[in-house]
């Protein structure tokens, strides 16, 4: 038994210690990184219909414009000659005074207020025009009472032309108080509710207080041609669409699918009746016919290719002829048309194509 | 609780790593297959050992038994020795045979059934010794998977909740659990199946070697009784003639 005992011990150690070293890890696996393939299944009709984004296709319209970039304009100077400050305050933009409007409403009243008070009083004349202005500036909303110009230059402000300092140049080429009251048009213009709220009382008072209707009226002609709207930077109309490729539409496949190639077909073979005892082989005739949208002949049709024998060619176009008339048109996708205006059929004695 | 180790993805796979991973419960199923393998081959290379001297040694004793020699010689040559195989089965007929007739046994048929006996016990004490061990194999054989596959199914086990414990699912986390797992099922039939060729190969020998026994065994018993036949035939005719 030792005997057996000791071989057995032995030869399971050499074995096992072969193992320990040629059993090793095996070799791993190669793994090839294949990226997956998405594939669709998809009908022979939903093949042929695949048109939208094909790089061949005729352009359906223009490209898209690239999208703009608003430039801000820059206003003209205010304080002319005065290269680094010539705007009298730093610019704002153009939609934010209907915001200051009301974040200021309060506040005009407590600081300006006692301003206002006087000016509105020294208003009505005439002389004072530039002064307003800077009333203007404070005149707030809640206080309609004060002199009707007082709202107009608010809304001027609200407009972004914050200094009243601006005003006055203009103020003393009229030289009259419409000045002020030309501005109030441009806030119609940009028009804020609040705005218009304000608008609404100062033509009110504005008619009531002194100062010339007409003067004013005209003035606001020209102030509104005068004081455009800011250019809105942008040119072209911005879109988000990709430039095309190919026709927007994707439901305008050119080809008939094979299934209304074979309605076609069948339309066409009941109504021929080839020529009987005519050898099969000669009676390939192709003929061309044109149709209208409603599937009508728009005129006779034509033998592109004679077989050579004036019966089969015949009957071949009196099939077409005949079909079209029986059936009140051939019946065909609509929204095909382009595939089936112009149609050549190959009149076989075994199949037709088309 | 100690949380069971992932072998990290990558880590090395060789036998020995394989071993030194895998959990305690593996490793012990592992250790015992190992030895229950080595046993069992030295079972297998010892019976065949003792298969070849001994059928060595039943073609001496019969090449002697049927050389001619006289079998009171014979007897004596073998009963200082201890004999095994039909050396034994003929020490125990010859031992019973002269009891018998020492003592002046006059019953021939008594005596013939009482040599039988005998033969018969030395017989199966020898085919006692011969399949000894032949059964461990057996069970080897056939037990071996089992305890491999308990081991791998552990292994799995533990290394499913070591999975879950890690929160990956990726392949090369889950790999070297179940490789490691599945070296015990390996070795399990790395034991058993040389066990059971062996099994099936050693009892086929050691029945031709008990055929063989018995075929000596009734020769011989058929030599004694003619022997018994001629004492008692010689004791009757001078009987007769008196």
């Amino acid at each position: 038994m030792r005997v057996g005992l000791i071989t057995s011990g032995v030869l399971h150690a050499v074995i096992l210690t072969w193992g320990m070293f040629t059993l090793s890890a095996p070799k791993s696996f190669d793994v090839a990184d294949v990226e997956s393939l998405p594939v669709d299944l998809i009908t022979v009709a939903e093949l042929t219909q695949i048109q939208k984004g094909a790089k061949d296709a005729p352009k359906d319209g223009p490209s898209a414009p690239e999208p703009t970039v608003a430039v801000p304009t820059p206003k003209p100077a205010e304080n002319i000659g005065n290269k680094e400050r010539d705007q009298a305050a730093p610019e704002t933009e153009t939609q934010k005074p209907v915001e200051v409007d009301q974040a200021k409403l309060p506040k005009p009243s407590d600081t300006p207020a006692p301003e206002i008070a006087q000016r509105p009083d020294t208003a009505p004349e005439p002389a004072p025009k530039p002064e307003p202005v800077p009333t203007t500036e404070v005149a707030s909303i809640p206080e309609p009472p004060k002199d009707v110009q007082p709202d107009p230059v608010k809304d001027a402000i609200d407009t972004a032309e914050p200094l009243p300092a601006e005003p006055k140049p203009e103020a003393r080429i009229p030289d009259q108080v419409p000045v002020p009251s030309a501005r109030p048009e441009r806030p119609q213009a940009q028009t804020a509710k609040t705005n218009e709220r304000k608008q609404a009382e100062p033509r009110q008072q504005a008619s009531a207080p002194p100062p010339a209707p007409d003067s004013q009226s005209q003035e606001d002609q020209v102030a509104a041609l005068l004081n455009q709207e800011q250019a809105s930077g942008g040119g072209a109309q911005r879109s988000t669409e990709q430039a095309s490729l190919g026709g927007k539409r994707n439901t305008g496949g050119s080809e008939l699918t094979q299934s209304e190639m074979d309605a076609l077909r069948a339309q066409i073979q009941a109504c021929w009746n080839p020529p009987a005892a005519i050898d099969a082989g000669d009676l390939k005739v192709s003929i061309r016919f044109k149709l209208d949208s409603s599937g009508m002949l728009e005129e006779p049709p034509s033998i592109q290719k004679s077989s050579g024998n004036r019966a089969a060619d015949e009957s071949a176009r009196r099939a077409i002829m005949i079909c079209e008339q029986r059936n009140q048109g051939y019946k065909l996708p609509a929204e095909k048309y382009d595939a089936w205006r112009d149609v050549v059929v190959n009149f076989d004695p075994s199949e037709m194509f088309r | 609780m100690e949380q069971i180790g992932l072998a990290a993805p990558g880590s090395e796979l060789s036998l020995w790593a394989l071993f030194i991973q895998a959990g305690f419960v593996v490793k012990l199923v592992m250790l015992g297959l190992l030895a229950a393998s080595v046993w069992s081959w030295a079972v297998m290379i010892d019976k065949t050992l003792a298969y070849g001297r001994m059928r060595r040694a039943f073609n001496r004793f019969e090449d002697t038994f049927w050389s001619g020699q006289s079998l009171e010689e014979l007897y004596r040559s073998l009963a200082d020795s201890k004999a095994a195989g039909m050396g034994a089965l003929f020490v125990a007929a010859m031992r019973e045979w002269k009891k018998s007739f020492e003592r002046g046994a006059r019953s021939p048929m008594s005596l013939q059934s009482r040599i039988d006996r005998a033969m018969d016990v030395a017989l199966s004490r020898e085919m006692e010794s011969v399949e000894s061990r032949l059964g461990y194999l057996a069970s080897v054989g056939a037990s071996a998977p089992f305890i491999g596959l308990f081991g791998t199914v552990v292994g799995i086990m533990t290394s499913f909740q070591a999975i879950a414990g890690s929160e990956s699912t990726n392949l090369a986390v889950v790999a070297p659990g179940i490789a490691e797992a599945l070296l015990a099922t390996a070795l399990g039939l790395v034991a058993a199946i040389p066990a059971v060729i062996g099994y099936n190969k050693l009892s086929a020998d050691a029945a031709k070697l008990a055929s063989r026994m018995e075929a000596f065994a009734d020769e011989f018993s058929a030599i004694l009784s003619r022997q018994i036949d001629e004492r008692a035939n010689a004791s009757a005719r001078p009987q007769a003639a008196e």
